[in-house]
């Protein structure tokens, strides 16, 4: 505990640091990034710009939940249908998504409407993998045991395959919370907004207000670690049981 | 037990399970389902003008324009690999440098776990914008942003590794008397060695998208200068080439590194 | 004897296995899909045997030989590529109401309390909730869990954990109870202690017939009224040892001299199957 403060404490004195050094225009300075920041607080414009993305974020994102934990269920305990669809996932997966950008501007305009559209396959493939896996890893142990007290394949499904799969769910909501939040922030970068946090960025990188920029970015960023731990706790308070599972460690990236 | 029973094959192999081209396979489900797809496709374009939705074939005109005919894309892309193995390298080299030596020592866990997991969850890409500010708008916020969303990923697969190196294979070496050098040589770094393959085969896919992203934003070179050309031509047709294109070099790119993976560690179950 | 009811008979029972051989270089290691040849193992050769109603048999034999394999063939969890099985005069084909299973890993749903675990098949076969919590009661007391109730499996030893898992079979009354090496993820201690307690629990049930399969001959010999000892792979039956002791048995049954006789009879008949044992294919 003693090491993270101290680190922190270096962290920000580099930055007072080098803010004399390089001039508060080019790297605010600690302080004046706060000012900024709570300024724009104040004004209104961080809460309105977060909350025309996160309108976004919660359309398009909760969308890829709804549609992704079925499906990626479904393919996970249909073999055939998995073994069918399960590469059109992993290609999206590894896609540098932001390619995808400038044709959803073509399709579907630079409104709130294409960023939704944007988030929402920017996250399904995240989350639609991490159900797949889990429904597929299910220990043959386990359904082994269903089967010899005649149980159906219903119930197979439902006392069985679902329960194990629970923890998979709230990581693949974590881990999609992560990607969503990413994908928000790459469609008002790239599908250009006339709102939300990616214009502010634009804007005030474009006036030169660099303390504000810092401070947004700040912000964000604190954002989408706080999603991915809120989501961790109500799983922990949730899953008890949480049996080792281990999640692909791959990032919420682009 | 008489003596035919003690001659009783334990097994017999199988004729014809050799090295026969496997037709059967092009009927699997991955094939039908894309066949399904493009059929899907095809139908839907041929209501649609040319600019929303081109039919399969004006996009398969357009992959072989703009890789054998102009080779535009090529250019293209050769611009942007010089950030994508600057940046990967660095994250690379720094990564598994930070990664190892936070998985050995707890102080330098402790200092640096917060940044990494910060950089790890949080949106990089909110960054780019600043290194453009700081940096220009040529090579060197390319390869920034490359770096940043590089550089968690292999730090923390590193770490990952180095955690895990079981104490027991540690106390047989010793128990040898194997030197300090040598417990280091013969028995972490093999067991590491897998761990760095798969932080280079994570870590690439995310150093490609950090890549395209900051061409996006730059946009006056590579890739960011052809995909906005083709934007303000109108060109769908050019733009999904070149969306199909890069999903098909990240399919194939991971999948090779991953067989690598796999074939250099014959002693590993499979995941 | 030969008035009495058979409960289960195998006949002729044959299961093969294909897996691939997988290839040692570096280069074939990279096209796996390629490069694997495929080669059949037979696991299980005209395997025939009859259990009769209220008996305790155990099967043995060396790594390999097919005996885990009989016995999932015996419930229809795996299926059999010949040969067939009749329990009470009708064949098997799919896992059957009068069965009950026990299986080696224990198999407990992490997500259940203990309770929750032995309900599990009443569960499934719609009993009420107040009828299925007293039999779950009733059955968690006799294998001596009562307390343990709203426990999950991961707070519970292995031998807790067990004992769930007999609990979890023996509350939905079958008629036979198939057990896979129901001791043998615990330590020696343990295991003894479990064996009388199964004793114990069975003495208190009886007449319950049972399949039993194990590698510790001590353990047969214990629980048993007759041995089936298997040959090596590919399995068949090689002999039946009775097993002549009277119950209730106690802890001098093992230290009696016919018991060390029958044990050494049993060591030998088993060590002609263990020479040429080789370990490329999936053990039984």
């Amino acid at each position: 505990m003693r090491t993270r403060i101290i680190s922190l404490v270096v962290l920000i004195t580099a930055w007072w640091a080098g803010s004399a050094v390089a001039g508060d225009l080019v790297l605010p300075s600690p302080a004046t990034t706060l000012g900024r920041f709570i300024d724009l607080m104040v004004e209104g414009r961080l809460s309105l710009a977060l909350g025309i993305g996160l309108n976004a974020l919660a359309v398009g994102g909760g969308m890829a939940v709804l549609v992704g934990v079925p499906l990626g269920i479904l393919l996970g305990v249909r073999r055939r249908l998995g073994s069918a669809f399960d590469f059109y996932f992993s290609a999206l997966y590894v896609t540098p998504f932001s390619a995808v950008a400038p044709l959803f501007v073509l399709w579907f305009g630079i409104d709130a409407g294409s960023r939704m559209i944007f988030i929402f396959f920017f996250t399904l493939p995240q989350i639609v993998i991490v159900c797949y896996q889990g429904a597929r890893s299910t220990p043959e142990g386990l359904i082994e045991v269903a089967r010899s007290f005649q149980a159906r394949p219903r119930d197979v499904f439902f006392k069985t395959i679902l329960p194990f799969e629970v923890p998979f769910i709230f990581t693949a909501l974590r881990l999609g919370v992560g990607r969503a939040v990413q994908g928000m922030v790459i469609a008002e970068l790239l599908i250009s907004a006339t709102q939300g946090l990616g214009f502010l960025i634009t804007v005030y990188s474009a006036t030169l207000d660099i303390g504000a920029v810092l401070a947004v970015i700040l912000f964000i960023m604190m954002l989408g670690i706080v999603a991915s731990m809120l989501v961790q706790r109500i799983e922990d308070a949730i899953a008890p049981w949480r049996h080792g599972v281990t999640t692909s460690g791959e990032a919420s990236g682009a | 037990m008489t003596a035919a029973d003690a001659q009783r094959p334990l097994h017999r192999e199988v004729r014809g399970g050799r090295a026969r081209f496997p037709w059967s396979r092009l009927l699997s489900p991955p094939l039908i389902s894309l066949a399904g797809l493009i059929a899907l496709w095809w139908v839907s374009s041929l209501a649609q003008p040319r600019h929303i939705l081109p039919t399969p074939f004006d996009v398969l005109g357009e992959i072989w324009r703009i890789t054998i005919v102009t080779g535009e894309l090529w250019a293209a892309l050769q611009i942007s690999l010089v950030s994508l193995l600057i940046g990967g390298g660095l994250a690379l080299v720094i990564g598994v440098t930070l990664g190892v030596l936070m998985g050995a020592q707890r102080t330098v866990e402790h200092a640096l776990d917060m940044y990494v997991i910060g950089l790890y969850v949080a949106p990089v890409s909110a960054l780019t914008p600043l290194f453009i500010f700081w940096l220009g708008i040529d090579l060197a916020p390319r390869v920034a942003t490359v770096f940043v969303f590089a550089v968690p990923q292999v730090i923390i697969t590193c770490f990952r590794g180095a955690r895990s190196t079981p104490r027991t294979h540690i106390q047989v070496a010793r128990a040898f008397r194997a030197s300090n050098r040598e417990i280091f040589t013969k028995v972490i770094v093999p067991h590491e060695i897998p761990y760095i393959v798969t932080a280079l085969r994570l870590g690439l896919g995310q150093a490609i998208k950090g890549m395209v992203l900051a061409e996006l934003l730059v946009s006056t070179t590579g890739l960011g200068l052809l995909l906005n050309t083709y934007s303000q031509l109108f060109d769908t047709a050019a733009l999904i080439a070149v969306v199909l294109i890069l999903m098909f070099i990240g399919v194939i790119g991971t999948a090779l590194v991953a067989r690598i993976e796999t074939a250099i560690t014959p002693w590993r179950k499979s995941p | 004897m030969p008035d009495q009811l058979v409960k289960l008979s195998v006949e002729g029972l044959h299961k093969t296995y294909r897996t691939k051989r997988p290839r040692d270089t570096f280069v074939r290691r990279l096209m796996p899909d390629l490069n694997s040849q495929t080669i059949e193992v037979v696991a299980i050769d005209d395997l025939s045997l009859e259990i009769r109603a209220g008996e305790f048999v155990s099967i043995v034999g060396p790594s390999g030989c097919g005996k885990t394999t009989a016995l999932r063939i015996m419930d229809a969890l795996v299926p059999a590529d010949g040969g067939r099985v009749l329990i009470n005069g009708t064949e098997v084909t799919a896992p059957r109401p009068e069965c009950g299973f026990i299986f080696q890993d224990f198999g407990l749903y992490p997500w259940r309390t203990v309770t929750a675990n032995v309900e599990f098949g009443l569960e499934l076969r719609g009993m009420p909730a107040t009828q299925r919590g007293q039999q779950a009661r009733k059955y968690i007391n006799l294998v001596g869990l009562e307390g343990f109730e709203s426990h999950y499996p991961h707070q519970l030893s292995g031998g807790m954990q067990q004992r769930v898992g007999i609990a979890r079979t023996l509350a939905i009354e079958p008629e036979i109870l198939l057990m896979d090496e129901p001791f043998g993820s615990l330590d020696a201690l343990t295991r003894r202690i479990m064996q009388f307690e199964l004793l114990r629990i069975l003495d208190s049930q009886r007449p319950t017939t049972a399949v039993f399969v194990t590698h510790d001959l001590e353990e047969a010999l214990l629980l048993s009224d007759r041995v089936v000892v298997m040959t090596r792979r590919p399995g068949r039956c090689k002999e039946i040892v009775d097993v002549p002791f009277p119950r209730p048995r106690g802890e001098e049954v093992i230290d009696s001299s016919d018991f060390i006789e029958l044990r050494r009879r049993l060591w030998e008949s088993l060590r002609e199957e263990q020479v040429g044992v080789t370990d490329e294919a999936p053990a039984s």
